[in-house]
């Protein structure tokens, strides 16, 4: 039973591990995608109107 | 556009030419009923992910276990899902060599793929068990991750027909 029960919290450490590392990868790639898009849309409003 | 080595624009015109492109390009009112269920399934997408991942944060539904939410939820993300692959696949044969051409649905292509994967293999596996386990950390930092992935779905969606 105990051994069951920490089987199942090291899966769920695995588990949380990835979740958050790649969260965080997901989030720090999302952004900087962002921020280029709308640097990119900021440069053509200022080409088009000054 | 090819990855590697692999050039995918054979298969963008076999696409455009086969039975579903030529359907899509001759009938505008298939193409309509067609792009009406994908753009309902894609509310009905942001709606599962606006409350599962909202709930996760402790924004909305506050009195209803996050579990319950979360387990309700998926069941109408997946067929949300089918809905907007099916729809998806059908309007693009229609319209597959301006696709190809176009990098927003490529981006959007990239970020469903990350989408899928990140919630059939990270997501889902994480939130099967009782959330009272999960360090309340990573269940936001995957909250967050979550409202990224599928804000940039959608925005990417979007910007096609704008570009």
């Amino acid at each position: 039973m105990q051994n069951q029960i920490k089987f199942r919290k090291a899966k769920l450490g695995k588990l949380e591990f990835t979740a958050f590392y790649s969260s965080i990868i997901i989030i720090v790639v999302g952004a900087i995608y962002w921020i280029i898009q709308i640097n990119g849309v900021l440069e053509m409003l200022e080409m088009a109107y000054g | 556009m090819g990855w590697g080595a692999v050039d995918l624009l054979p298969f963008f015109e076999w696409m455009e030419t086969n039975l579903l492109g030529q359907i899509g390009k001759s009938y505008g009112g298939v193409y309509a009923v067609g792009q009406s269920l994908h753009l309902m399934s894609l509310a009905m997408i942001g709606g599962t992910v606006l409350v599962t991942d909202l709930r996760l944060l402790n924004v909305v539904l506050r009195d209803v276990p996050s579990e319950v939410v979360v387990d309700n939820a998926h069941k109408w993300f997946k067929l949300a899902l089918t809905i907007i692959l099916a729809t998806g696949i059908f309007m693009a044969s229609a319209v597959a060599i301006r696709m190809y051409h176009n990098p927003f649905f490529w981006a959007k292509m990239f970020s469903l793929f990350v989408g899928i994967v990140f919630v059939f293999a990270i997501k889902r596996p994480l939130l099967r068990g009782k959330h009272s386990d999960i360090s309340p950390l990573v269940l936001r930092t995957v909250a967050v991750a979550s409202l990224m992935l599928w804000f940039t779905v959608a925005a990417t969606g979007r910007w096609i027909g704008f570009s």
